[in-house]
Parts: structure tokens; sequence; C-alpha cells
């Protein structure tokens, strides 16, 4: 069962990171930072995930070459909905995966759905999307 | 994209989880021809959402166990409860004194009423009642005392989630990610 569900975290992990090589493009100064800095944190987060997964002998998802976005990149505005997005989905699989885990595994996804819901909310921050914060993260 | 899509439709069952099954099922009538716009629309959402699809019995987000775990409320449960509360009654108490901050306050106030009401009902038990207490009126003191409350709250959560039964890991996880970005947009 942990298996699955951290191979569902790791599938939106590669999704994230996928995204992030998208809205990037669109985004300059501290948004492109910002993108800096969540790519990487979703980096190690798959790397992360990947070893629990092999460590329990479960086979690692492959990146697809690409995918769908929930929302349709042109300009900096748009990538960083894209962005918020990403967080959100990133934290609902993460979310998913609490209940099929235990010990260390919940720990790893637990501190991934925070990390991912901070980041979301940051974004929101950053474009100025209210309300700032949702009642249940990774359900948006 | 295709490998999205079957990495979706991969993902087995939903149980307890009806938004994501609906989108699983979008999401297999996208590999049929003529698919529409909105149905390709909602496989793309799926992807946002990933691996909503594969939250698995007894572990959906409002503590709806169907695994037949049967629960010994601890008193950390009770506890979280009680602190969830009080952690509303700290935001009802902070906007009465710094009206100004309302709008800024009142999303995070009702996020810990409801959370507060659905532990509630997870644990079968009903949700405490806690006085308002006194506190500053200066708007900077103000949300320094909330980033106190939640700063505690938020490790009161997390604790509770790493030792909580599968059926309310989900539950008391949101409350968590919820406390952390309260501090986020507090700060």
């Amino acid at each position: 069962m942990s298996v699955e569900a951290l191979s569902a975290a790791l599938a939106a992990e590669h999704a994230a990171i996928f995204g992030y090589g998208v809205a990037g493009a669109y985004l300059s100064g501290d948004a492109r930072n910002l993108a800096r800095q969540a790519e990487s944190a979703h980096r190690d987060r798959r790397d992360a995930v990947a070893l629990r997964i092999e460590a329990a002998g479960g086979q690692l998802v492959a990146a697809a070459p690409a995918y769908d976005l929930p929302v349709q990149v042109t300009d900096a505005a748009s990538a960083m909905r894209l962005a918020t997005a990403l967080e959100e989905g990133a934290a609902g699989a993460w979310r998913d995966a609490l209940g099929a885990t235990v010990d260390d595994e919940r720990q790893l996804a637990l501190d991934a759905f925070i990390a991912c819901a901070v980041m979301a909310t940051r974004w929101r921050e950053a474009a100025n999307i209210t309300p700032l914060t949702v009642t249940y993260p990774g359900t948006t | 994209m295709l490998g999205v899509h079957s990495a979706v439709s991969r993902s087995g069952h939903s149980a307890g989880a009806p938004r994501s099954g609906h989108l699983a099922a979008a999401s297999r009538r996208g590999h049929a021809a003529g698919v529409s716009r909105r149905d390709l629309l909602r496989g793309v959402l799926a992807v946002a959402g990933l691996a909503g699809v594969t939250t698995a019995a007894g572990c959906d987000l409002f503590g709806g166990s169907t695994d037949g775990e049967d629960v010994e409320v601890s008193a950390e449960l009770t506890e979280l409860l009680a602190a969830t509360v009080a952690l509303g009654d700290a935001y009802d108490g902070a906007i009465a004194r710094a009206p100004s901050l309302a709008d800024r306050l009142t999303p995070m106030r009702d996020a810990h009423r409801t959370h507060a009401e659905a532990l509630a009902q997870a644990l079968a038990q009903p949700a405490p009642t806690t006085a308002t207490a006194d506190g500053p009126t200066d708007p900077a003191a103000v949300l320094a005392a909330l980033v106190e409350a939640e700063t505690r709250g938020l490790e009161a959560a997390r604790t509770a989630c790493l030792t909580a039964p599968a059926r309310l890991a989900g539950l008391i996880g949101s409350m968590a990610a919820a406390r952390a970005c309260h501090l986020e947009v507090l700060q």
C-alpha cells in the first residue's frame, strides 16, 4: 500500500518538475528565484521518495516526456497560477500518502505535504491570489 | 501526455474519494477518440491533483474509515481537538481587539473552526468550548501572539499526525499543513 501511495507522490513530483520548466521561462526576478527554489525542492523530494520506493522493492514510475498542464502559461501571472496549481497538486499526492504510510515514510510524506502547501501559499502571496491560505491544502 | 494518462488510469481504485474517482474516469475516457475539450481539461486537472486518484480505503481526508480500524481516541487527540477550538477562539479575540486585521484573519479563523468540526466528528467527540482570553490590541502584537499560537499548533498537529491511525492521518496532516501556511502569511 505504501509503495502505491509513494509512487503516486513520485509521479506528482515528476509533473511538478516538468511544470516548473514551463513556468520558469515566463518568470523573472524574485518570482524566478522562487521557482528555482521550488523546483529544486521537488527534485530533492523526487530523489528521496525514489530511494524509498526502491528500498521497498517497488518499480519506479518514470517521468513522462511531457505533461498536460492545468494552466495555459502565456505570461508571468499565468506562470504563477501554474506554479500554485503544481504545488497544490503535489501537496494532494503527499497528503494522500499519509494514511498509507507509517513511521519514517509518513514523516517523509508529512514534511513534503507541508512544504508543498507552504510553497503554494508563497505563490499566492507573490501573485496576489486571495485568500492566501486554504482550509484543506492540496484539494484545490 | 500519454504517460500521464496511463499513470492516472493505472492508479487503481478511489474508495471514499468521489472527486478523484470522477477525474480518473474522465481521464480514462480521454483515451477514446473524439475527446471533448471538457474531458481533456478534466484529465489535465487530474494531473495537477495526480495522486489524488490513489486515495485508498481508510485514508480519506475526512476520516471516513472503511478499513474497520477501531480507533481508541488517545488523550493526545482529545487535546488536539481542544487546542484547535482554542486556536479558532484566539482568532476571534484577535479580530475583536484589532478589527483592521479582520479581512486577513477571518479565512484562517474559519479554517480552524472547520478543522475542529471535522476532528470532533472523526473522534465522535463533542468539540469543547473555551473562553476567549484577553490579549493585546496593537495589530503587530496581535499578529505576534497568533504566530506563537500557530507555531505551537503546528508542532502539536505534526506530532499527532505521525502516530495517528491511518483514517485520521490525512485530516491531522491537513491541519498541520494549514497551520504552516498560516504562519507563512502571518510573518
